[in-house]
């Protein structure tokens, strides 16, 4: 990748459909300079995989109870409990055709960016990052009109019994996944949103070597993001697709 | 018309919801955390998997035909060949 700048967004604390359609707004309308995006959600959520069943995987009911946003992204993988981490989107035109590597190199990213916060993190295929070995982010990408499109999360900290309350794991997978388990396989930074932000914002532009330009969202960005919201990610026909 | 489900473990979670008939794909559904570039190759391939025999080698045929553009990571032809397949075990 090749790049001058990237344009930074952050947009802060939203809910799951907005942030959803923020990300496919920008996918629509990117232009030649890639974009990162930092944001948070609020109320927490629950987003699953495109190809994931809603029913099968969250437990909507929990999640309606304690007032948590449930979404289908259009990214492939697992679902994921949003609640204290920082989440980041990074779009760009200039991307290498092989999968695996354009998640190493964007990952690559993150985990310098975690290096600035002394945190030595590893790449693990298919779409994670570790610390010393335990799950700390999670990341998903797709392309469509030649434009990657990668999000991941990074754990801020973890509340294990609301995550296992809120998604329905697998018999299949449970011998590995009991809470017990989980608080040994997965990581949190400790550190606040801020200070992540700050660190990602550093390690993107290290890895690309461009300068992150502070930028706020287009009136025609955030007029797409709420058409997305009322006719895509706010719908039980998207959200309830398979 | 017969209906069963299955999940099958992969290097990611393969979970499928089958209707059948006279040993004949009726009606599939494949959901998982696996990915599929581009995601849209998932429901052309449900579409030619209606009216396949449920045997290993009319199935993998199928699954190999359907993906051979789009880039899987997560699981092979192999593993949804099984994956189908185990609807019949339950």
């Amino acid at each position: 990748m090749n790049i001058d700048g990237i344009r930074v967004l952050e947009t802060g604390y939203n809910s799951a459909p907005w942030n959803m359609a923020i990300d496919e707004a920008l996918l629509e309308g990117l232009g030649d300079t890639p974009t990162l995006r930092l944001y948070g959600w609020r109320p927490a959520a629950v987003s699953i995989g495109y190809f994931q069943s809603l029913e099968r995987e969250v437990n909507v009911t929990t999640c309606n109870k304690y007032g948590i946003d449930v979404v289908r992204r259009i990214t492939g993988g697992g679902a994921v409990f949003h609640d204290s981490e920082l989440t980041y989107s990074f779009l760009t035109k200039s991307y290498d055709k092989n999968i695996m590597e354009s998640y190493k190199v964007i990952c690559d990213a993150v985990i310098i960016g975690l290096g600035r916060l002394g945190f030595s993190a590893k790449f693990s295929p298919i779409n994670d990052i570790t610390i010393n070995g335990k799950k700390v982010s999670g990341n998903a990408q797709t392309r469509k009109k030649n434009v990657l499109l990668q999000h991941g999360t990074i754990l801020l900290d973890a509340d294990i019994e609301k995550m296992f309350s809120v998604l329905k794991v697998a018999p299949e997978k449970i011998h590995d996944k009991t809470i017990t388990d989980a608080r040994q396989r997965i990581t949190v930074l400790n550190r606040t949103f801020d200070e992540t932000a700050t660190a990602l914002k550093a390690g993107f532009g290290e890895k690309f070597n461009a300068e992150p330009v502070i930028d706020a969202l287009a009136w025609q960005e955030q007029d797409m993001a709420k058409k997305l919201v009322r006719e895509k990610y706010a719908t039980k026909r998207w959200n309830w697709k398979r | 018309m017969k209906e069963s489900t299955n999940t099958y473990k992969s290097q990611k979670l393969i979970r499928v919801f089958l209707k059948y008939e006279k040993d004949t794909i009726q009606q599939i559904t494949i959901t998982g955390d696996f990915f599929i570039h581009p995601e849209e190759s998932l429901e052309r391939l449900e579409g030619e998997l209606v009216g396949t025999k449920l045997e290993k080698s009319a199935i993998m045929e199928v699954v190999e035909r359907s993906l051979t553009d789009s880039q899987v990571f997560g699981f092979d032809s192999q593993a949804m060949t099984e994956a189908i397949l185990g609807c019949l075990d339950k």
